[in-house]
């Protein structure tokens, strides 16, 4: 069932096209992922569906009703994770849970309840009563989403929550995603780690300068756009020769030397692993190790623009 | 909306430093200003209920024996060419201490002395009876005499001793005679100028007649001015007026914090969060306002409650009082929701800064908070009541002197009237920024 349909909206910033013309639809259950460097258009998309910034052009439909004319219809039912910690840094944990509880209209003691049940996910009871100054970086991304979780939203959007933390917090926090999700709680998760979105996401759209540019699982993805892997090895007493011969075999692309390791690409071939280890056999060279590094979102989204996904 | 309140107001409680500023600054500021004019005023309409502090005054010199030593010194020619006979009687330390000083009828009003010997002074002191000793020393007359009429500059350190158990009294009495040393030591500095000149330049009979003047002038106007009175209103006193202009002054505060307030949820990204939830601006706005009349009220109440218990002022008439809190804090609110307001949807935070820095102190200068209006140039009188805490210590002043409401009415329409344009301001501000507003 689609829960939210975006259609062709865009955001302009002065000179800048944030967003330039996005389409995608959300089904109920499903967690999707907006993978894309930084200033690829992503929070400008979240703000566009959670309501704070209105499209230039487009409509958003949610539960088949327009939020642009009728933004009260995705509020009420959305859990908002802004990029940024947005919580009042005074105030303590509690304090913070029950004002934004109050603002979501919660009230008495199905509030302290869904108090007590959000700070047992986001692991932060024992600190509730500290000001959230204190805590640390870790804490304040787990209490910023614990934030929005409190009226039991039925969409929760999360804008790279696990930027700049701990692993273990990180690690919380994905495992907090999907036991939400598994509750039945739809998400939509942007994020410019690909480890992260690979992990989670059922579906993915890589952004790239304001627009969608690849749509689609992971493995759909990477079989579309990534017909390439890349095989590393360390390797001594061998001969120029052998080189030149792997490079003439039939699904090898290039053959080069970086540093100490030979990179071979090649396209998916079963027989090719097999070919390579004979070659340098006959040749007597010594295999001191030998690594091979399958296709991921990082080289897909290498293959669609030419650019690494980070900084 | 009201946790949007609670809120506002639970972040000001725990800031400490804005906690500082909208409660504890007015308060010290009153306690200093307090004991400043308590020291230097006198209250000259109710001359029944004020304390006249007792003082023993031990003269260890002798007024004779000093008086011909300097005259001997004078007359023989020790000063160079610089002698002659004029006349002592006009610059007699003496004459000038207890004549021209504790006779004073400011200082009489305060200070009411007693000259005695040394033991009968510690025995006054030890049984309460003064709040301290002053001391005249030895040599008193001469070093005086020598100071005020030679290059020389012999110090003249009267000594006070306190009463330990009267602590406040016996500082304003170190503070009063505090005032009489620095005067004379102003005319020292001045008049050693004035002698080195003459004195290079040789002397004539009727220059050392303009210079005796000189001094003696000098000596009575700084005597003087030490214990100047600035007049309040009618028969309202100086501690009146300044708690008064203080507390207006502060409610301007008020607003500049709340001026900010919008700017810095979204700076914080609290305001974007809220959006988010279904609050609009306009309720988050109208949530500021609401804190900024609950700051504006809560410090009336403290300073009014401070004021009256801790330095005696007479807030007069209670419902004027009332009217005049709450009428201000209206016109604040209303003028720190339309600075919150212009300072979001410009997004240029130095509005506000602009706000608190320039027109608070402007406003709290035209309207009286740092000098009493009639010192101020006519022209700033006619607009006094534009700024917020004019009419607010217009009316305030009305309160304490039992002045009829129909008074107040013009005040009271003025303020009003500010806040709700204000608030209209605001509001046309908002829809009209709306299409291009980005707070993301
Ligand atoms: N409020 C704004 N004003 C002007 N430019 C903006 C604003 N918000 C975002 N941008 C620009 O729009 C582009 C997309 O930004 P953003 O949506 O934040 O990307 P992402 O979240 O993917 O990093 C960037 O070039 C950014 O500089
Ligand atoms: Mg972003």
């Amino acid at each position: 069932m689609e829960l939210l349909k975006v259609q062709n909206i865009s955001k302009q910033f002065k000179k800048i096209k944030a967003v330039d013309g996005i389409s995608f639809t959300l089904n109920k259950g499903e967690i999707l992922g907006l993978l894309g460097p930084n200033g690829a258009g992503k929070s400008t998309t979240i703000s566009m569906i959670s309501t704070l910034i209105q499209p230039d052009t487009g409509e958003i439909l949610y539960a088949d009703t327009s939020i642009i004319k009728k933004p009260k219809v995705i509020q009420e039912s959305l859990g908002y994770v802004p990029q940024e910690i947005a919580l009042y840094p005074m105030l303590s944990g509690k304090e913070n849970l029950l004002f934004w509880g109050r603002a979501y209209g919660l009230k008495g003691k199905k509030l302290k309840d869904k108090i007590e049940e959000i700070s047992d996910i986001i692991g932060i009871k024992d600190r509730l009563k500290d000001k959230v100054k204190t805590y640390s970086g870790g804490m304040k991304r787990r209490l910023n989403i614990g934030v929005a979780l409190l009226h039991d939203p039925e969409l929760i959007i999360m804008d790279e929550p696990t930027v700049g933390i701990d692993p273990q917090s990180r690690k919380h926090i994905l495992d907090t995603v999907i036991g939400l999700n598994k509750k039945g709680m739809t998400v939509i998760y942007t994020s410019h780690y690909m480890e992260e979105v690979e992990y989670l996401c059922n579906r993915i759209c890589i952004m790239d300068q304001g627009k969608i540019i690849a749509e689609g699982t992971k493995e759909q993805l990477i079989k579309q756009y990534n017909t390439t892997r890349d095989i590393k090895l360390k390797l001594e007493n061998y001969s120029q020769e052998v080189l030149k011969k792997i490079e003439l075999l039939n699904c090898v692309i290039s053959v080069s030397l970086l540093e100490e390791e030979i990179v071979v690409k090649a396209t998916q071939d079963k027989k090719l692993f097999k070919d390579i280890v004979d070659l340098l056999n006959d040749d007597g060279a010594d295999i001191h190790s030998m690594d091979i590094v399958e296709a991921n979102l990082e080289t897909v989204f290498l293959q669609l623009t030419g650019r690494i996904l980070r900084d | 909306m009201l946790n949007l309140i609670i809120k506002d107001i639970k972040n000001i409680l725990y800031d400490k430093k804005t906690l500082a500023i909208i409660l504890i600054m007015p308060i010290v500021l009153m306690s200093i200003l307090g004991a400043a004019l308590k020291g230097v005023f006198s209250e000259e309409d109710n001359d029944n209920d004020i304390q006249v502090y007792e003082v023993a005054i031990v003269k260890e010199y002798n007024y004779e024996l000093e008086l011909d030593k300097y005259k001997g010194i004078f007359e023989s020619g020790f000063l160079g060419d610089f002698k002659g006979d004029f006349d002592v009687e006009g610059i007699d330390p003496e004459k000038i201490f207890f004549e021209e000083f504790m006779e004073n009828k400011e200082i009489k009003e305060i200070l009411n002395y007693t000259i005695v010997d040394k033991e009968t002074g510690e025995q006054l002191l030890k049984e309460n009876k003064a709040s301290a000793i002053i001391f005249l020393p030895r040599n008193f007359v001469y070093d005086a005499l020598i100071s005020l009429t030679t290059p020389g500059r012999n110090t003249v350190a009267i000594e006070i001793v306190k009463n330990s158990e009267k602590q406040f009294s016996a500082d304003m009495v170190e503070m009063i005679i505090g005032r009489f040393s620095e005067a004379m030591n102003a005319n020292i500095a001045k008049k050693t100028v004035l002698i080195n000149s003459i004195i290079g330049n040789g002397f004539e009979q009727e220059q050392i007649d303009k210079f005796t003047k000189l001094i003696q002038d000098q000596t009575t106007e700084k005597v003087n001015i030490a214990v100047r009175e600035v007049t309040g209103e009618d028969s309202l006193t100086s501690f009146q007026y300044y708690s008064v202009a203080i507390m207006t002054m502060f409610l301007l505060y008020a607003a500049s914090i709340g001026g900010k307030a919008l700017i810095e949820e979204k700076n914080e990204f609290t305001l974007q969060r809220l959006e988010v939830s279904g609050s609009t601006i306009a309720k988050i706005a109208m949530s500021n306002f609401f804190r900024i009349i609950s700051i504006a009220i809560i410090q009336s109440i403290i300073m009014i409650v401070f004021s009256s218990v801790a330095i005696s002022v007479l807030w007069g008439d209670v419902k004027t009082v009332l009217v005049a809190m709450l009428c201000s804090a209206f016109a604040v609110g209303g003028l720190g929701v339309l600075v919150s307001v212009l300072t979001l949807v410009t997004d240029r935070y130095y509005i506000a800064n602009i706000f608190e820095f320039g027109i608070v102190n402007l406003m709290a200068l035209v309207g009286g908070s740092f000098i009493p209006v009639e010192i101020l140039p006519k022209a700033l009188q006619k607009i006094n009541f534009i700024a917020i805490n004019g009419s607010a210590i217009n009316i305030y002043l009305n309160g304490m002197k039992y002045r009829p409401m129909e008074e107040n009415m013009r005040y009271i329409l003025l303020l009003i009237g500010m806040g709700v344009l204000f608030i209209l301001c605001a509001g046309i501000a908002l829809k009209a920024s709306k299409k291009r507003r980005v707070i993301a």
